[in-house]
């Protein structure tokens, strides 16, 4: 399980049932090969970067402020166990 | 990377006409091609300080965080939405420290997109088009920099009313909160990845606009929820997508690389026996559909998952490190394939491009750049051979290491630290986590 969410969760710009989601492969990008180099050897080490994290959120600074929307909502996929 | 030279005309923003050198390189293949203008704008700036940052736990920070789950009545609308994620705020010192000397001198006034030709252009910038409201702009010791939420295109900040949902929203900018999460998250899985897996960016700060960049004033609501459009700040690597260049640019072109398409038999050898078979067809399921039902089997705590319960390992995965492609480098891009009325393909055909005009002949300066790509890769090709060591595909290898590499990022968050309960996977890398296993 992951303590980190990527951004995923609803809120009033949703439609009902609909969630965002920004964990999605173009929040992955191609690096330049000079940034995708091992430091230490130089060798192309990584050629993916991710991004896109203003959405993100973790356990630690998690608050539900989905009971707090007016509108009647499924609330399907974001649980907590 | 080779590098493309041009000369090409272009009509001055004073009307006239002039000789312009263009330059196409990994500039243009990294980060991007479709330029854009940029104007410095009326607001401020701030640095994000990772070490001073906090989480805004306080009953009063709180209540602005729930706040935002409701539609606001700000700037003579009353069902304005902000995004409201799930998570308190980030909060940083007050006042906020505006002191930017140590920034790239381009970026020490917020900057906001502009169309191409106005005279308010900060004129001799570098700077291209990342999706609707970013931006990425190089400054002159040739690192580059995103702005996020510089402009909704080259309109500025726009109110987009959804009648469906019965709400108002800002386009084209970020928020505070928005922009303190950005930075907040960027930094802490940077630093928290570190080994096994790269942020695309590294936070400097954001821009904050005054008006006339304020569409729903600068006013906050009664709650103290602000509306004041923002922009992230940060230095970038990248923004090339997996999905939509990468990806899908390979799926275009990968009959341009093979010599001969492997047939059936030969792709199904390389899956293990124990992998589920598609009873329509007898073909393997498609990786999507098994991955799909294994998130289902997660999300749902009822196992590997719900039609195929099995774990998700080289038991049921192609094993591909040895299978063989017969590759070879494209055409050129002046003997591009082409199919006559007859059906024969015939190589005589220009190199296109896919744009919103439909497909039309790509422009010189990616020509050239095709060109010296193809003859690299070409030169690179003979010399693998020539070492006679064990290079099954070069294909082959640049897929697995995709997967890989999503796969190690996916792997790296599940080992973030955290305190209390855990959240639902939420993410579709739960193929490439196995795949890198």
């Amino acid at each position: 399980m992951s303590h980190v969410s990527w951004g995923t969760y609803s809120d009033a710009m949703c439609y009902d049932g609909q969630l965002h989601c920004n964990a999605h492969a173009n929040n992955m990008v191609v690096l330049a090969p000079q940034d995708g180099k091992n430091k230490a050897t130089q060798a192309p080490d990584q050629f993916l970067a991710f991004l896109d994290l203003d959405m993100a959120f973790g356990t630690d600074d998690f608050l539900d402020t989905f009971v707090m929307l007016s509108v009647e909502s499924t609330r399907l996929n974001l649980v907590l166990i | 990377m080779p590098s493309g030279l041009i000369k090409m005309s272009a009509e001055s923003s004073q009307g006239g006409s002039k000789q312009i050198e263009s330059r196409f390189g990994d500039d243009e293949i990294f980060y991007g091609s479709v330029p854009v203008a940029l104007s410095v704008a009326p607001g401020h700036c701030e640095v994000y300080d990772h070490k001073q940052a906090t989480l805004a736990t306080s009953e009063e920070e709180v209540a602005v965080s729930v706040a935002r789950a409701s539609k606001l009545s700000v700037g003579g609308v009353n069902n304005a939405v902000v995004p409201c994620m799930p998570c308190v705020d980030i909060r940083q010192p007050q006042p906020a420290n505006k002191d930017v000397s140590a920034w790239p001198k381009l970026l020490q006034q917020p900057l906001i997109k502009v169309p191409l030709l106005s005279v308010d252009a900060v004129p001799g910038t570098k700077a291209v088009a990342s999706g609707c409201r970013s931006c990425l702009v190089k400054v002159d010791d040739g690192q580059w920099f995103r702005l996020k939420g510089s402009g909704n295109n080259d309109e500025g900040f726009i109110l987009r009313e959804d009648k469906a949902l019965g709400i108002v929203q800002i386009r084209g900018c970020a928020f505070n909160h928005t922009a303190a999460r950005e930075n907040f998250m960027t930094t802490k899985l940077s630093a928290e990845l570190a080994g096994c897996a790269v942020a695309a960016n590294d936070a400097l700060g954001s821009f904050v606009y005054d008006k006339p960049h304020q569409p729903l004033g600068s006013e906050p609501t009664a709650d103290g929820v602000s509306v004041v459009p923002n922009c992230i700040v940060q230095r970038t690597r990248g923004d090339r997508r997996l999905g939509s260049h990468l990806l899908a640019g390979l799926t275009i072109l990968l009959p341009q690389f093979l010599e001969s398409v492997p047939d059936i038999k030969s792709l199904k050898s390389v899956f293990p026996q124990s992998r589920p078979v598609d009873p329509v067809d007898s073909l393997p399921i498609t990786t999507a559909a098994l991955m799909t039902d294994h998130s289902l089997g997660v999300m749902y705590g009822v196992g590997d998952g719900l039609s195929f319960p099995m774990p998700r390992n080289a038991d049921v995965f192609a094993k591909v490190e040895s299978f063989s492609l017969a590759e070879h480098a494209p055409p050129l891009s002046n003997a591009q394939p082409r199919v006559e009325s007859s059906g024969n393909v015939v190589h005589d055909g220009a190199l296109t491009q896919i744009s919103n005009n439909g497909i039309e002949n790509a422009p010189p300066e990616w020509c050239r750049l095709w060109d010296e790509s193809a003859e690299a890769l070409k030169a690179d090709l003979a010399r693998l051979r020539a070492g006679g060591g064990a290079v099954g595909s070069t294909l082959v290898y640049l897929y697995n290491r995709i997967g890989f590499d999503c796969g190690r990022f996916a792997r790296g968050l599940h080992k973030v630290s955290a305190a209390c309960t855990c959240l639902v996977e939420s993410c579709q890398f739960i193929y490439q986590l196995c795949m890198c296993r």
